[in-house]
C-alpha cells in the first residue's frame, strides 16, 4: 500500500520535471470538456450526494424543530420498530410478490411485442403502431387508476356493467377484492408501459447484423431456428441489462402505481413499502422511521443487485460491471 | 453439363429506376474456380444474392447443378439450391463455438454423419485445435476459414465468396489467398469469387469475370460481363475458351 503511493508520488514528481506539470498541461488543452463537466457533477452533488447525508435521520430521533444535527440519535431503533411491526411480514411479501410478477409478466412483455413488431413489413403500419402503443406511457399512474376504475368499478364499470346486462348477475367486485388487486396492479402497469419498453428491444433488433440471417437461411434454419439462433442472442445483452437493473428495484414497486388502488378491502394484499412510507412518513409525520425503511429497501435492491450481475457475469459473462 | 448456368439475367432492387444487373450471361465448369471483378457498386455483391437465392430476379434464368432455381416464374429457396456462401464479414454466429458455427447447416443429418463432417471440415482447414472457441477469440484469418467450413459443410454445388479478404490487412492477405486457393482446389468445389482487387482474382482464379458498370459506358452493356477471359493456370485453360464463347454470345 505504501509502496504503491510512494512508487506513484515519484512517478508523478518525475512527470513534473517538465516546465509545467504534463497534468496540469493536459488539464488546460482541455478546459472545455471540464467546464462541460461541472453541470453533471453539480447536478450528482445537489440530487444524489446531499440527500444521501440525510439518511442519517434513520438512526436520530428526527425532530422538524430541531433539525438533523441537533436531533437524538437512537441507533437501531427504528430498524428494531419496522423488523417486530407487525405487519412487516405482510408488506415484505407482498413487495416481493408483485416484484416477482412484474418480473415474470411484465418485464417479457416489451420483448415479446418488439418481436411482433419487427415482423411488420409495411412502414405506415409499423409507425401507427408504434405511436399508438407509446401513448399511455404519457399518462400519469392516477389517470391509468381511473381509467381502471371506470371499467371494473362495481357501478359505473363499463365491464362490469355489460356483465351485469348480459348474465344477469351481481356485479364481480374485483376493485375490493384482495385476491385480484395484484392482478390488476400489474396488468394495468403492462398496458401503460410495454410499448415504451418496446423502444430499446427494437433498438436492438435493428442492430443485428441482416447477414446472419442470410447465413441462417442458407443453412437451411427455419424461422424458429433464425429466432432462436440470430434474433435471440443478439437481444441478449439488451435482455440482461434490464433484467439486473429490474432486480436491482425489486424493493421499489413505485409509489403512484400502487396506491391509487389501495383501499381498506385489498390492502391486506396491496399494501407494500412504498405505500406504507407514505402513510406513516409523510401523514403520520414518522420520518425517521421511514426513513430507516427507505434505507432497508435500498441495501436489500443493493445487495439483490450485487449478486445478480455475479451471477449473471458467472452464467453469461455479461454484467452491468 | 455447367453445374452454373446464368443467362440474361437482369435485377433491380425495388423502387430503383435503373437496374443493377441486365442481361448478364455465363457458365461455371465443374470445379472451376471463377472470380468477378468490378469497381464498387457495379452489382457484384447482388450477382451473389441473386445466385443464393437471397434476392429474385426480374428476368433470366438461374441453372445450378442442373436444376433450375429461378426463372420468371419460380425462385427455390436458399436452402434448397446446394449454395454455400461467405459473407463479406464472415457473418459467424457470435455466441457459437467454431465447432457448432461450422455444423450449423448439418443439423438435418443424423448424428453420426454429422460428427465425421464436422471432422473433416476442421482437419480441411486446419480448426481441430480451435474448434471451442468463439469467434471473437479468433484472428481475421482463422474467423474467414471457420467461415469457409461452415459453408463448405452441407456439400454445396457452388461456393459463393463475397470479398473474402476485404476486412483483412495486406500483410495477412498474401499468405492467405494462397491459402484459400490450395483450401478450395483441395476442396474441388465450384466456386464464384468477388473482389474489387484483380491481383486476388489472378492469384486465386482459373477465369475473371468482369462485371462493368462504370459510368461512361454504354449503358446496357456496361452490366453484362464483358470480356476478360483470363488464364491464370494451366489448368484451366480448356474453361477459358469456352468462356470466351460464352461471353461472346451473351453480348
Ligand atoms: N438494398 C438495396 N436497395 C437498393 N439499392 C441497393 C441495395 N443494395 C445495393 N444497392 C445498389 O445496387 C448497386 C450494386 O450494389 P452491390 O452491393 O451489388 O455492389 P458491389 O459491386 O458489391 O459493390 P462493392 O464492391 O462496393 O461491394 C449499388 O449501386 C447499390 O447502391
Ligand atoms: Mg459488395
Amino acid at each position: 500500500m505504501h509502496a504503491t503511493k510512494a512508487a506513484a508520488a515519484t512517478a508523478s514528481r518525475s512527470r513534473q520535471r517538465s516546465p509545467g506539470s504534463a497534468g496540469w498541461q493536459y488539464f488546460v488543452r482541455h478546459h472545455p470538456f471540464y467546464v462541460m463537466l461541472v453541470p453533471g457533477i453539480v447536478y450528482f452533488l445537489v440530487m444524489k450526494y446531499m440527500p444521501l447525508l440525510g439518511t442519517v435521520i434513520a438512526f436520530k430521533d428526527y425532530n422538524i424543530f430541531k433539525g438533523i444535527l441537533a436531533s437524538e440519535w437512537v441507533g437501531l431503533q427504528w430498524f428494531h420498530q419496522l423488523f417486530t411491526y407487525p405487519k412487516f411480514l405482510r408488506l415484505l411479501e407482498n413487495t416481493l410478490l408483485i416484484s416477482l410478477y412484474q418480473i415474470v409478466f411484465a418485464f417479457p412483455a416489451p420483448i415479446v411485442l418488439a418481436l411482433l413488431m419487427n415482423e411488420l413489413r409495411m412502414m405506415t403500419v409499423k409507425r401507427i403502431v408504434q405511436t399508438l402503443v407509446y401513448l399511455p406511457h404519457f399518462l400519469s399512474w392516477t389517470i391509468v387508476a381511473g381509467l381502471v376504475y371506470m371499467l371494473l368499478s362495481t357501478q359505473t364499470g363499463l365491464l362490469n356493467g355489460l356483465y351485469v346486462s348480459w348474465t344477469g348477475n351481481a356485479p364481480i367486485e374485483l376493485l375490493q377484492s384482495a385476491d385480484s388487486i395484484r392482478t390488476i396492479i400489474v396488468s394495468s402497469g403492462i398496458w401503460k408501459e410495454v410499448g415504451w419498453g418496446t423502444i430499446i428491444f427494437l433498438a436492438a433488433l435493428t442492430g443485428i447484423d441482416p447477414s446472419l440471417y442470410e447465413a441462417a437461411r442458407i443453412d437451411g434454419a427455419g424461422r424458429w431456428r433464425q429466432f432462436l439462433s440470430v434474433t435471440l442472442p443478439g437481444l441478449l445483452p439488451a435482455i440482461m441489462v434490464l433484467l439486473l437493473l429490474k432486480l436491482g428495484n425489486v424493493m421499489d414497486l413505485g409509489f403512484e402505481q400502487i396506491y391509487p388502488f389501495i383501499n381498506p378491502l385489498n390492502a391486506e394484499k396491496g399494501d407494500v413499502f412504498d405505500t406504507y412510507t407514505y402513510v406513516a412518513g409523510i401523514k403520520g409525520g414518522q420520518y425517521s422511521f421511514t426513513t430507516a425503511v427507505g434505507l432497508f429497501k435500498s441495501v436489500v435492491g443493493f445487495l439483490v443487485l450485487v449478486l445478480a450481475n455475479k451471477a449473471s457475469k458467472a452464467a453469461t459473462g455479461e454484467g452491468l460491471y | 453439363m455447367n453445374p452454373v448456368t446464368v443467362q440474361n439475367l437482369s435485377y433491380r432492387y425495388p423502387g430503383q429506376s435503373a437496374p443493377v444487373l441486365e442481361k448478364v450471361s455465363f457458365t461455371l465448369d465443374e470445379g472451376e474456380i471463377a472470380g468477378i471483378t468490378g469497381p464498387s457498386g457495379s452489382g457484384k455483391s447482388t450477382l451473389l444474392r441473386l445466385l443464393a437465392g437471397l434476392e429474385e430476379p426480374e428476368c433470366g434464368v438461374i441453372r445450378i447443378g442442373g436444376q433450375i432455381v429461378a426463372d420468371e416464374r419460380r425462385s427455390v429457396p436458399p436452402e434448397r439450391r446446394g449454395v454455400g456462401m461467405v459473407f463479406q464479414d464472415y457473418a459467424l454466429f457470435p455466441h457459437l463455438r467454431v465447432a457448432d458455427n461450422i455444423a450449423f447447416g448439418l443439423h438435418r443429418r443424423p448424428r453420426r454423419e454429422r460428427r465425421d463432417r464436422l471432422a473433416q471440415m476442421l482437419e480441411l482447414t486446419q480448426m481441430t485445435a480451435l474448434a471451442g472457441r468463439y469467434p471473437h477469440e479468433l484472428s481475421g484469418g482463422q474467423q474467414q476459414r471457420v467461415a469457409l467450413a461452415r459453408a463448405l459443410a452441407p456439400a454445396p454445388a457452388l461456393l459463393l465468396l463475397d470479398e473474402p479478404f476485404s476486412s483483412l490487412d495486406a500483410e495477412l492477405k498474401g499468405g492467405l489467398r494462397e491459402e484459400l486457393g490450395r483450401l478450395l482446389r483441395q476442396a474441388r468445389i465450384t466456386c464464384l469469387l468477388v473482389s474489387h482487387d484483380r491481383s486476388d482474382v489472378r492469384a486465386i482464379c482459373g477465369r475473371e469475370l468482369a462485371l462493368g458498370g462504370s459510368a461512361g459506358d454504354d449503358d446496357a452493356a456496361a452490366r453484362r460481363i464483358v470480356d476478360s477471359v483470363r488464364v491464370c493456370r494451366g489448368k484451366a485453360g480448356d474453361a477459358s475458351q469456352q468462356a470466351g464463347r460464352i461471353a461472346e454470345s451473351s453480348q
